[in-house]
């Protein structure tokens, strides 16, 4: 189900209540949002089928069974790393089966046709492992388990009952597309029961209304505006419009993912349950490392913990430092999907954070000046690493950026199509926004707050059709990953 | 709130969005309220029709014209109106298909006069290609490029703009982008697609006209004539890429009408080039085909979308090597060597 979709809409109002009525007593709140995460994960419309609504017995239906199967491995997984842990064993097997099951089933539905097609194509052999459906989320799903076993492993966390874990894998809000949330951010605050009496609904209003704007509108905008058609064919446009659609893009990614952050963030708010934070206003960053910290955090934390610890981070002297920093962005580019793109995109990140490691101290800080230049670095390399994410083939970007770089030789092609007003103020406010100072979005938040519930309630209602008005509805990007 | 592991309470708080303020926020009884209000809100809007933007700027529903810019002058003659020595599938006649023999992915096309062949490409003074149409030549429209850009003796321009088409200009309004982009760019060869999002009804003077009413057939092949004659016009090669079937009975059968409307106009009009899609993805009873043989290797491969219509990427790479096989005839009758 889609957040803004209108049958999510009933959806949510039938759960809303329900929830509340059911939250004094754990036990029914936990079963009421298992069933909701299996009927919001399984009530799926096929994409491109304009009359079927898949439901139970459909593939996104089986895969609702894969995601109870996910639950119960990785929760049997974790009390047998507990029960290692307690005999004083090493728990290391209970991750090393974890790490398979998880990873492998991630392996077997989102590389294994490239994998086939690698070695077909180049060792001769003839695999033939037929068409794989994704289901929806699962890197999201497989990492969340995955983590919760090595929490239990390292001794950072003491396991959780089965319905907690289930509940906690399969809340709503989360199960498509994140944040990444832990075991130790979402459990206790089952067991320590948020006040009926005191929601932060207003807060959560805003996020679905930031949510829907960045959504449907901005990150619908550039889209349809520049990005689908110079992406489609980079040679058939000028560099203005290939340097635009790029810069389109970097707005289009972040409006799109973390406007769904928003509306995932500020529902799981209204249900009573805090979520970590996603994004930081990324685009204010004045560094790559500043871009990590306030980029999709809760993966690049996960990313963290889990993997470049367990290179051994940056306790094995520098070199190997910057191999982990390197190794650790290459995976994350790989895990977005098999395509040579992600592995360039991750590589130019990995690289650019190393670099500029490197840098850091040898080059003299100079003012304000050396602030914008800085920003005006960071943004672009961050601009040029999002052009092989999206690109279709590696040739594509190349081609992509050979038609830009044409402007530094005065070579700009073909006349700018789709640069007007609109595209250059949807691009402005979608880098604007994230210099809004902090303290007034809080200003917003209070005024709002003070609203009668009702208006509050018409407010969000007004600005979601002039969203569906102005905007339109596509599927997120990030439900691929 | 304390983690349970070994975050810290401060770093808990730091890693999670913001807490209300103490005591602050609303009871959960105001915030269902709220949500059903919203919920309400956007059933209004949705009542007052304003969850759809309907007008959009662009032409009105029932206009479909190139204006007074138009230039109807024909090129070749009737009596050269032959059919491709390699092909002769199909050819069409007043109003009706006639023979639609088996699919093979032998050329279907249907030929008319040679085209206009004044001026020859050349590396500094390439063929300049155009293509336009609905998803279709989003699909069809790269790999095109990439065929004949390889010549080095083609520049093109796609520009394609999906859900669109001939039927509801509101949405889209085609002759006026068409006449933008000759004007800036002047084509020698014009490819282009029309039909998947036209088998609807057709707003003439306030009243819809369903699809195969005789209203719907006139008014439907005086658009399809409009854009062929304004594209072909002054010594422009147009190439006019047909549709393939569908999967759906009923869908078919409308772009069968679809189908016959636009091919009855075309073949009125000598010069004009018709690239038969639908006979080209059929099965050998020539119904509809998910799987066909690739040219390039003879392999059967799944050349449809799940969408039981669309070409997927193998499919409109087959139809863009057959579109590109056109193009440089065309190429060829201007004296370049390809």
């Amino acid at each position: 189900m889609l957040f803004v979709a209108t049958e999510f809409a009933w959806f949510f109002l039938i759960v809303l209540p329900l929830a509340w009525l059911a939250r004094p007593h754990l036990a029914v709140w936990k079963g009421l949002m298992i069933g909701a995460g299996l009927f919001f994960y399984g009530w799926w419309r096929h994409s491109g089928d304009h009359e079927d609504w898949w439901l139970f017995g459909s593939i996104p239906g089986r895969y609702c069974i894969y995601l109870l199967v996910f639950a119960v491995v990785n929760w049997l997984l974790a009390e047998w790393a507990a029960s290692l842990r307690r005999s004083g064993t090493s728990a290391w097997p209970a991750v090393l089966i974890a790490s398979i099951f998880d990873l492998g089933a991630l392996f077997w539905f989102k590389y294994a046709e490239w994998a086939a097609s690698l070695l077909n194509d180049n060792v001769g052999t003839d695999f033939q492992v037929g068409q794989i459906i994704l289901p929806i989320g699962i890197s999201f799903i497989a990492f969340q388990g995955l983590g919760y076993v090595i929490d239990v492993h390292r001794d950072d966390l003491d396991p959780v009952s089965l319905s907690d874990f289930t509940s906690y894998l399969l809340f709503f809000p989360h199960i498509v597309a994140g944040p990444l949330v832990r075991v130790s951010e979402f459990v206790p605050q089952l067991h320590q029961r948020s006040d009926p009496k005191h929601v932060d609904a207003s807060r959560a209003f805003l996020l679905i209304a930031s949510g829907f704007v960045k959504k449907v509108i901005l990150s619908a905008y550039v889209s349809d505006h520049i990005v689908k058609e110079v992406f489609a064919n980079p040679k058939g446009f000028g560099a203005l419009d290939n340097l635009f659609a790029a810069y389109g893009y970097s707005i289009q990614i972040y409006c799109d993912f973390s406007g769904y952050t928003d509306i995932a963030i500020g529902l799981a708010l209204l249900l009573g349950i805090r979520f970590p934070q996603n994004f930081d206003n990324p685009y204010r960053s004045t560094t790559m490392q500043d871009f990590w910290r306030r980029w999709h955090m809760s993966l690049s934390r996960w990313l963290r913990d889990y993997l470049y610890i367990s290179l051994g981070g940056n306790r094995r002297g520098s070199a190997r430092t910057y191999l982990n920093l390197f190794l650790t962005m290459l995976i994350g580019g790989l895990w977005h999907g098999a395509n040579n793109t992600f592995i360039v995109w991750g590589a130019l990140h990995g690289g650019a954070l190393v670099v500029e490691r490197l840098l850091i101290g040898r080059v003299p800080q100079i003012g304000p000046a050396g602030a914008v230049l800085r920003w005006l670095a960071t943004f672009h390399i961050v601009t040029l690493a999002w052009i092989f994410f999206n690109a279709a083939s590696v040739g594509v970007a190349m081609d992509m950026i050979g038609q830009i770089l044409g402007i530094f030789v005065g070579d700009f092609g073909a006349s700018p199509q789709f640069i007007g007003l609109g595209l250059i103020a949807v691009i402005a406010v979608g880098i604007g926004w994230q210099f809004i100072p902090d303290w007034v979005g809080e200003e917003v938040r209070l005024r709002y707050g003070k609203l009668p519930a009702v208006s509050q309630g018409i407010a969000l209602g007004m600005v979601i059709v002039f969203c569906y008005f102005f905007g339109s509805v596509a599927d997120f990007i990030y439900f691929q990953f | 709130m304390p983690g349970v592991g070994a975050v810290g309470a401060a770093e808990w708080e730091a890693i999670m969005i913001p807490a209300a303020a103490h005591k602050s926020g609303m009871p959960a009884g105001h915030a269902i309220l709220a949500v059903i209000v919203t919920v309400a809100t956007v059933a209004i809007g949705s009542r007052l029709d304003l969850l759809e933007r309907k007008t959009i700027p662009a032409g009105d529903a029932s206009s479909f014209d190139f204006g007074a810019a138009t230039d109807t002058t024909l090129v070749g003659d009737e009596e050269g109106f032959v059919a491709s020595p390699t092909t002769s599938v199909v050819t069409s006649v007043a109003g009706q298909i006639v023979d639609t023999t088996v699919a093979t992915l032998a050329p279907t096309t249907v030929v008319t006069a040679p085209a206009d062949s004044n001026r020859k490409p050349t590396k500094e003074d390439p063929l300049r290609l155009y293509i336009a149409g609905d998803s279709d030549a989003g699909n069809m429209g790269p790999p095109l490029q990439r065929e004949l850009e390889q010549t080095n003796l083609v520049t093109s321009k796609l520009f394609y703009k999906p859900s669109s088409g001939l039927s509801v200009p509101s949405f889209f309004n085609w002759p006026e982008k068409l006449k933008q982009d000759v004007d800036a760019y002047n084509p020698d060869v014009v490819v282009v697609t029309f039909g998947g999002n036209d088998a609807q009804d057709i707003e003439i003077d306030g009243d819809a006209a369903q699809v195969d009413s005789p209203e719907w057939r006139a008014e439907y092949g005086r658009r399809v004539g409009a854009v062929v004659d304004y594209l072909s016009a002054n010594g422009r090669t147009l190439i006019w890429v047909g549709i393939p079937n569908a999967k759906s009975d009923t869908f078919r059968a409308r772009l069968q009408i679809l189908e016959e409307v636009t091919r009855t106009e075309i073949a009125k009009r000598p010069g004009v080039i018709y690239v038969d899609v639908w006979n080209t993805f059929v099965g050998l009873s020539g119904g509809y085909a998910d799987y066909i043989l690739d040219p390039r290797d003879g392999q059967g491969k799944q050349v449809r979308a799940d969408d039981g219509f669309h070409l997927n990427v193998t499919g409109s790479e087959i139809l863009a090597l057959k579109v590109a096989e056109e193009v440089r005839v065309d190429m060829r009758a201007r004296g370049a060597q390809v």
